[in-house]
């Protein structure tokens, strides 16, 4: 859900060249296997939604908006796998939704090594088994908006895992994009009936 | 949101009218468009979401789990979050209280006895992602709906387990699970979890499911339990208009109260239907947006 | 020659008798159905309030203070608000904890911070009923602050392995009345003093002040501004049998015989101070 761009409730939170990007994820107790009560203060969350902020403070026109907040609330109520990945391209279709200009799409997916086949979109299971990067990739460039290694990985083999998931993350752009421009068509044709 | 006096008192004079006249044109006893899907949580026992005309929107998970029934003070527990209030906040607690009050009074929760040992345990978590007016009866129907198409796993293993120690076994295949009502039949009882209903009392008048502006000029706000069919308790008042300094707020008189119930009785019913029929209507297909 | 290794008291000791209560306060206890049980009042204990009251009814000891009106700090407002706060001391159980205060991060081990289910919920309750009764018009740009200790409870929670709210309905109803007689004590203008009783219903009919009373019936708290044409400003009814509307009436009749009753004793107290 996004909200704004608004007036930032305190004063000082302002920024007088651009917008700021405040992101809050909020994970669900039953979105796992075992339920299981998460607090938002929970050193694994903090890091997610700093990752996001950061992530978005590059893609989104952020100039276009002075003094003003983007608030953002990501909730996850089921997840395996590649938790990160959904909600980058959640938040950026939600952004789209929401009209706030951007560069272009940050489109993201999980990809991990295998012995030395790559394999891309891990689920939970495989995800705790081996090491694995999520990448951001910005628009159709094979610019990467986001990285992240939370464990070891081979470089000479960062190589082939990065190009299978640059080319999933392509795909991943393409797969929104017809949704979106699908959206869209629903919604102009509604405007022009009424 | 404030109204400002003028609005106020517009409001507050155009709702005592006899008969009443709301802003949304609704009569007295009809409740706000709703719009619901349900079971699309792949993880959960059952879910549900359902979405107000005005944007207030949750969701409801049910997860069961099975326990070993004498080591567990309740079977059901229910959990509520609310965006943008703390967990721990006079708000939410209430919230909170309310509804595991409600399951645990009128929730025959022996049904989800497995074994002689063992028992379902139902975690119910709800949701709010937005809301505008009190939220409650939006969670009590929520979860309604998503306890209504739970789904709990078929058991293969013996009933009787008192000799031998086993665990539970259930049955691999999901398509074989019963929905919650099925364990109730065999029981001889229809299963039909409780609901509230909130009332706002205002003049004379009551109406139902007041919205965040009529609340902001109610006098009182009354919350009605209804289940299997007729009013039953807890019943209770509060001032629905959280933190709004509302300066109509007086007290009740016994006549209004009796009204409550009478009105809880006549229209709940309709309400029950018209969720029932919400289930049926539900279609499978996977976009849950 | 005495022993060196261990700490030993003073040869003259005296050992206190802990855990030895006296027999006599045993004696069983018979109230008719219609009587209630007697109590203790008594108001500003507490100087550096500005409305304070203690209440002892057997086992239940509540004790509530009153602040305000306090000025407040930032934009301006024309009515005075009113908060409540309830907390039980850290060692009273509360009325089915195991069921309500579940899951909820607030309690870890022996220290917790902000307050639970129970206490939030009774906060609310008086603070719904306390609300109409107090003229907030009177103090803009102010705050009113109740906060509330019980210190005792002696409610009962379990009636043969069924889970009733009976001991906690029968515990707010002593708060609401201790907090009403404080609010009176701080000066504050009201439009009226606020008195609740609390009843049962059970198949031989309406028992008021209920204490041990078992099995099946109706529970129901009910608040009333008695000189206002017995306005109800606290309406809580518990239970789990059929409900009838004429049970209601006769619940609500109930519990303002018992209002009134404590309405006499707090109106005589008041008097007495203020002679």
């Amino acid at each position: 859900m996004v909200q704004g761009p608004m007036e930032p409730s305190l004063r000082s939170q302002a920024n007088t060249t651009e917008a700021t990007i405040e992101v809050n994820v909020n994970v669900a107790n039953f979105s796992t296997f075992e339920r299981k009560k998460r607090t938002r203060t929970e050193k694994r969350i903090v890091e997610l939604k700093a990752t996001l902020e950061k992530t978005f403070e590059q893609s989104v026109m952020c100039n276009l908006y002075p003094r003003t907040v983007i608030q953002v609330d990501i909730h996850v109520l089921a997840q395996d796998g590649g938790l990160l990945a959904g909600m980058t391209n959640a938040m950026t279709l939600a952004l789209i939704d929401a009209g706030i200009a951007m560069y272009d799409y940050v489109s993201s997916v999980s990809a991990g090594l295998h012995d030395q086949t790559p394999l891309l979109d891990l689920n939970s299971l495989e995800e705790n088994d081996m090491s694995a990067i999520t990448i951001g990739v910005v628009g159709k460039s094979e610019k990467l908006a986001l990285l992240m290694l939370e464990d070891k990985m081979p470089l000479d083999q960062l190589e082939s895992v990065l190009a299978i998931a640059i080319a999933g993350s392509h795909r991943i752009q393409d797969l929104m994009d017809t949704e979106l421009r699908r959206q869209g068509n629903i919604r102009a044709s509604k405007m022009t009936q009424s | 949101m404030i109204l400002s006096p003028a609005e106020r008192s517009y409001l507050y004079d155009s709702l005592i009218q006899k008969p009443t006249i709301r802003p949304d044109s609704r009569a007295e006893h009809q409740m706000r468009p709703l719009e619901a899907k349900t079971s699309f949580l792949p993880g959960s026992n059952g879910s549900a979401r359902i979405r107000l005309m005005d944007g207030s929107e949750c969701i409801v998970s049910v997860k069961a789990k099975v326990v070993v029934a004498a080591k567990e003070a309740n079977l059901i527990e229910c959990d509520v979050d609310v965006v943008g209030f703390r967990d721990n906040s006079n708000f939410v607690s209430n919230l909170k209280f309310n509804l595991t009050n409600l399951l645990q009074q009128n929730f025959p929760s022996d049904y989800l006895r497995l074994t002689s040992k063992y028992s379902f345990k139902l975690f119910i978590d709800c949701i709010v992602i937005s809301h505008s007016s009190y939220p409650l009866t939006l969670i009590s129907l929520t979860s309604y709906l998503a306890l209504k198409t739970t789904k709990l796993p078929l058991l293969v293993s013996e009933t009787n387990d008192e000799e031998i120690a086993e665990l539970p076994t259930f049955s691999d295949d999901w398509d074989n699970a019963k929905p919650i009502a099925d364990y109730f039949k065999g029981k001889g009882k229809e299963f039909q979890p409780p609901i509230f209903i909130t009332l706002g009392y205002v003049g004379s008048n009551l109406i139902f499911d007041p919205s965040v502006e009529e609340e902001q000029v109610l006098e009182n706000g009354l919350i009605v339990t209804f289940y299997n069919n007729k009013v039953i308790t807890p019943i209770a008042n509060m001032n629905l208009a959280v933190n709004s300094n509302n300066s109509n707020f007086k007290g009740l008189n016994q006549t209004a109260i009796i009204k409550s119930i009478q009105m809880g009785n006549k229209f709940g019913g309709a309400i029950i239907r018209a969720l029932d029929a919400l289930i049926e209507q539900d279609d499978d297909n996977d976009a849950i947006f | 020659m005495s022993e060196r290794r261990r700490l030993l008291g003073p040869a003259n000791t005296f050992i206190p008798n802990i855990g030895i209560t006296s027999t006599t306060e045993e004696a069983v206890k018979t109230r008719k159905r219609d009587e209630i049980r007697k109590f203790f009042l008594k108001t500003g204990l507490i100087e550096n309030a500005n409305g304070s009251a203690y209440l002892e009814a057997d086992g239940t000891i509540v004790q509530v203070l009153v602040f305000g009106p306090r000025p407040i700090r930032g934009s301006f407002i024309e009515r005075a608000s009113f908060s409540v706060e309830c907390k039980f001391l850290p060692h009273i159980a509360q009325p089915n904890e195991g069921i309500f205060n579940t899951g909820s991060n607030n309690n870890n081990g022996n220290y917790r911070t902000g307050l639970t289910n129970i206490e939030q919920k009774i906060s609310s309750y008086i603070e719904t009923s306390l609300l109409p009764s107090i003229i907030l018009e009177k103090y803009p740009k102010s705050t009113i602050d109740v906060f509330i200790t019980v210190i005792s409870s002696d409610s009962i929670e379990d009636h043969g392995g069924k889970t009733t709210n009976s001991g906690l309905l029968n515990l707010v109803n002593w708060v609401l009345n201790c907090s009403s007689v404080a609010l009176a004590d701080s000066g504050i203008e009201l439009k009226d003093i606020v008195s609740s009783g609390v009843v049962r219903l059970d198949k031989e009919g309406i028992v008021l002040d209920p204490q041990e009373t078992g099995g099946e019936g109706i529970d129901g708290l009910v608040s009333f501004m008695n000189l206002r044409n017995d306005e109800i400003v606290g309406f809580w009814m518990e239970g789990d049998e059929d409900l009838e509307e004429k049970d209601v009436e006769r619940i609500i009749d109930g519990c303002n015989t018992m209002s009134k009753k404590i309405r006499a004793n707090i109106n005589s107290y008041l008097l007495e101070q203020a002679s």
